[in-house]
């Protein structure tokens, strides 16, 4: 790795971190304010989920920029890599707003169920489109 | 964020974003695109890199071009194209970054 790709490394780990931060510290006022019964549990509940979300939101949007590995080897490594890092960022950050929209605003049967619904699907999108794209990658170069 | 919008103010820049949105490619062919000399092109590329937009790799002898945007400036720039923000503006020189072009290709600046 370079010295450019470090920084960006760098970057990125700090900015994780300051997520990571900002998640744990919300949740530790939520559970103060419910303790000093300022807050009922089921807010506290739907609070830390809509932050878990905002911040994993935010974590998937930063995912394109995060293209520090090792140079391609070939416009087609370029091509594959550029697509499947945008469509797992893009994937990623509906799939966390969406998953905050239940927490905040979904009937309490309904947001657990959804917002894991939502998370999966997201998951199978990202897995399913990475994978038919190696194979049509191997398909094209073996022809 | 400031560098992000000024790169993203220019025609020109733009239409380098909407070109590699659809796959990486080299300067060469980027350049084919536009009417412009290629000092012109690589100081809208320096903008671009500048703003941390595009990625450039070297392989063999050729220079690549990677999209870099997060989602939210991925959806700026869509926005931007859907509403024409800017489609009648001119870029001014210093946009490419002060750069100007000794000769234009087909004699003529956008």
């Amino acid at each position: 790795m370079n010295e450019n790709t470090n920084s960006q490394a760098k970057k990125h780990i700090l900015f994780s971190l300051k997520l990571a931060a900002v998640m744990i510290g919300a949740s530790l006022l939520l559970s103060l304010a419910r303790k000093q019964g300022l807050i009922d549990g089921e807010l506290v509940e739907r609070a830390i989920g809509v932050i878990i979300g905002l911040a994993l939101a935010a974590y998937g949007n930063a995912m394109p920029k995060m293209l520090y590995g090792p140079p391609p080897r070939s416009l087609h490594h370029a091509t594959l890599a550029q697509a499947a890092v945008r469509v797992g960022g893009w994937t990623m950050t509906l799939a966390f707003l969406a998953w905050a929209a239940l927490w905040a605003f979904a009937p309490r049967d309904l947001f657990l169920i959804g917002s894991l619904a939502v998370v999966g699907a997201s998951a199978t999108i990202i897995l399913g489109y990475s994978m038919w794209k190696y194979v049509a990658c191997r398909a094209s170069r073996s022809d | 964020m400031n560098t992000v919008f000024k790169a993203l103010a220019d025609p020109t820049r733009r239409k380098v974003l909407e070109l590699l949105r659809k796959r990486p490619m080299t300067a060469g062919e980027l350049s084919e695109h536009f009417p412009v000399s290629r000092p012109t092109m690589s100081a809208h590329f320096a903008v671009l890199r500048e703003a941390d937009l595009i990625e450039s790799n070297k392989i063999g002898t050729s220079i690549l071009y990677q999209l870099k945007l997060s989602v939210l400036e991925d959806a700026l720039l869509g926005f931007t194209q859907l509403f024409g923000i800017g489609a009648g503006v001119r870029a001014p020189a210093e946009s490419a970054g002060g750069a100007k072009p000794k000769e234009t290709r087909a004699g003529v600046e956008e």
